[in-house]
């Protein structure tokens, strides 16, 4: 009978011992911000998700930690290389420990000048490649990066490159150029080996042979017996390959049917502070339709084009921001709220696409393009009697810290899942070549793009950055 | 009888004449290994920068700037016959037309060793042959070299 006593007692013991260890460990991965199960699996979470309604929540890519989101990442390894845009898993994998050492970089005042051939070589050994859409003003950067430092001296930024330091350290060297003097410095800074080995290891896949820098090639410097007619900076990839591109289709969901969707009109309207029933309304002979009220007017285009002007500068909408930084980032918001507002349920999938420097006034113009499939939308829309010409997706105005004009061609895009037979950069130069006079020019940047003209099946095309800031679209 | 002679010749010249452009572009299909150019203004090699190279990677990009409309074929040495023969891949002559911005790439795979290659351009009248001996390295030895300071991998290139 005591033996059956002490039994039980023990086994109390152990029950009670096992519970305890069981209750700390499920506590510290709990503090630890880890899953409590290897799966995810949470009953409780499981049986919530079956009774509560789902909502579909407002997705947008415009947010101040994306404004400073790369345009592409290369990464090298020996033989391999891989490409990816921001619009990857492997990209958004990437992205932290990136935008960590870079801002680590920018922060750091043990800076080394290097020269433009150790530029070139970082960019073929075991490297990430950074590349920005823009060039950003670096103590400006550094904020968006979520750094409060402030660096006297600020300079234009949008090119980096990561590489190992050696095998003993935990340091990387992050190689910063000066987009407006083209100057290189190098930083060591601190990144786990075993972190960039990773990422290295990982995501460099595919050949280094079909896509060599210019670098590699040595086109970007002029050859002897004066053949050579355009020069292509070192950092710039060409793809010796034809590749096969997906067509996007563009929706336009303001105007279809011959009529504006008002749901649409009104919640443009309630944004630039108008409202659709005490506005005065014109409707114009190409059946474009202006709202005008006592102080700015918004004008709604069949072809997806809409326009708000204040009638002077001291009438616009406030960002609230008192400096470049302020009024940047009240753009920002303002974009995404609008589009929030107006298409709840379909991505924004837009970035900067003129040059972030702070030209210390709170008086400046933005714009910004679309993405589809990880490629910038070219939106060529040619001026008519109705507006002027728009080349970006947004144009914004502001004057004093106040949007007194704001343009937008309200579209987003989708798969078309059909494609088309590309050209190899090669190709495309020789295209560009033969129709422009490019002699002695040098390409900055090469890049694909989608060309949107007005046809609902967007191709991609070829983008050409040249040094006197000339983008030309190879079709 | 007579006339049909006569326009035998005449689509037999015409046949001929039509087909001289293709045939005096096309390079041939192997070269002797003494073979003199005509010219030394038709291409320019810029990688590799000097005729005799090592490098470490297998996949070797050659490139060069030529005079627009040229053709580049690639051939590679053949020790046996010491002819330079023409390279095919997948079934594909390694030959291209130069367009108007003069650029030419050309991936290849490399052998073990030292890869004696011909770049050879034409434009139907003149021609430049150029000899590349281009020497991939053992890659276990150079493979390790990723984890040296740059510096040093600067240096040693």
């Amino acid at each position: 009978m005591l033996k059956l006593r002490i039994k039980k007692e023990t086994l109390k013991t152990y029950t009670l011992v096992a519970l305890i260890i069981s209750s700390v460990f499920l506590t510290g991965k709990i503090w630890l911000d880890e899953k409590l199960w290897p799966e995810g699996y949470n009953f409780f979470a499981i049986i919530t998700d079956k009774f509560t309604p789902q909502q579909e929540p407002v997705v947008s890519s415009l947010t101040k930690e994306t404004i400073a989101f790369p345009k592409t990442l290369i990464v090298t390894n020996v033989e391999k290389r891989s490409v990816y845009a921001a619009d990857s898993e492997q990209f958004a994998a990437m992205l932290p420990e990136i935008k960590l050492a870079l801002r680590t970089a920018l922060e750091s005042a043990e800076t080394t000048p290097i020269t433009e051939q150790e530029w070139a070589v970082a960019l073929k050994t075991r490297s990430i490649h950074v590349v920005y859409p823009v060039a950003y003003d670096s103590a400006l950067f550094l904020n968006i990066l979520g750094s409060y430092q402030n660096k006297p001296d600020s300079a234009p930024v949008r090119e980096f490159i990561i590489t190992a330091n050696d095998v003993a350290s935990n340091t990387v060297n992050v190689y910063i150029r000066n987009q407006a003097t083209s100057e290189i410095t190098k930083v060591p800074v601190s990144m786990s080996k075993q972190v960039f080995d990773s990422m290295v290891d990982s995501y460099a896949s595919h050949s280094i042979g079909s896509i060599a820098y210019s670098s590699e090639l040595n086109f970007d410097k002029a050859a002897t017996g004066g053949l050579q007619k355009v020069i292509i900076d070192s950092g710039v990839l060409i793809q010796l390959n034809k590749q096969i591109n997906n067509m996007v289709e563009e929706i336009n969901p303001i105007y279809s049917d011959g009529e504006f969707n008002p749901e649409v009109v009104e919640g443009v309207l309630r944004q630039f502070g108008c409202n659709a029933d005490n506005t005065r309304k014109y409707t114009e002979k190409d059946n474009s339709v202006l709202y005008v009220e006592n102080y700015a007017s918004v004008k709604f285009h069949t072809n997806g084009l809409i326009e708000y002007k204040s009638v002077n500068n001291s009438k616009g909408i406030p960002l609230g921001g008192s400096d470049f930084y302020g009024g940047l980032l009240g753009c920002v918001d303002f974009v995404n709220h609008m589009w929030g507002e107006v298409f709840p349920s379909t991505p924004l999938n837009i970035n900067i696409s003129s040059d972030v420097i702070d030209a210390g006034s709170n008086s400046f113009m933005l714009t910004m393009d679309y993405f589809a499939d990880g490629a910038q939308v070219n939106i060529s829309l040619p001026q008519t009697t109705s507006h002027q010409a728009m080349n970006h997706a947004v144009e914004i105005t502001v004057v004093d810290g106040k949007i007194t004009s704001y343009r937008q061609m309200m579209t987003y895009y989708k798969s078309a899942e059909q494609s088309t037979d590309g050209v190899s950069t090669i190709e495309a130069l020789d295209k560009l070549m033969a129709e422009n006079d490019m002699q002695g020019q040098v390409i900055r940047d090469l890049y694909p793009v989608y060309i949107s003209d007005g046809s609902p099946l967007l191709k991609s095309a070829w983008a050409v950055r040249t040094a006197d800031g000339k983008t030309v679209v190879i079709n | 009888m007579k006339r049909f002679i006569k326009t035998l010749i005449a689509l037999s010249l015409t046949a001929v004449l039509g087909l001289c452009p293709l045939t005096g572009f096309a390079a041939s299909e192997s070269i002797t290994y003494d073979y003199a150019s005509s010219c030394d203004w038709l291409v320019t090699v810029i990688n590799p920068e000097t005729l005799s190279s090592t490098t470490s990677s297998r996949t070797f990009v050659i490139s060069a700037v030529a005079v627009e409309g040229s053709v580049i074929t690639v051939y590679s040495l053949n020790p046996e016959t010491n002819l330079y023969e023409k390279i095919y891949v997948d079934g594909v002559p390694l030959e291209t037309t130069v367009g108007a911005s003069g650029l030419y790439a050309q991936q290849i795979t490399l052998k073990d060793g030292t890869n004696n290659l011909m770049v050879y351009a034409s434009n139907g009248v003149d021609d430049q042959a150029i000899r590349l001996d281009i020497t991939l390295l053992e890659e276990t030895f150079l493979e390790k070299l990723w984890f040296v300071p740059l510096d040093l991998v600067n240096l040693l290139q």
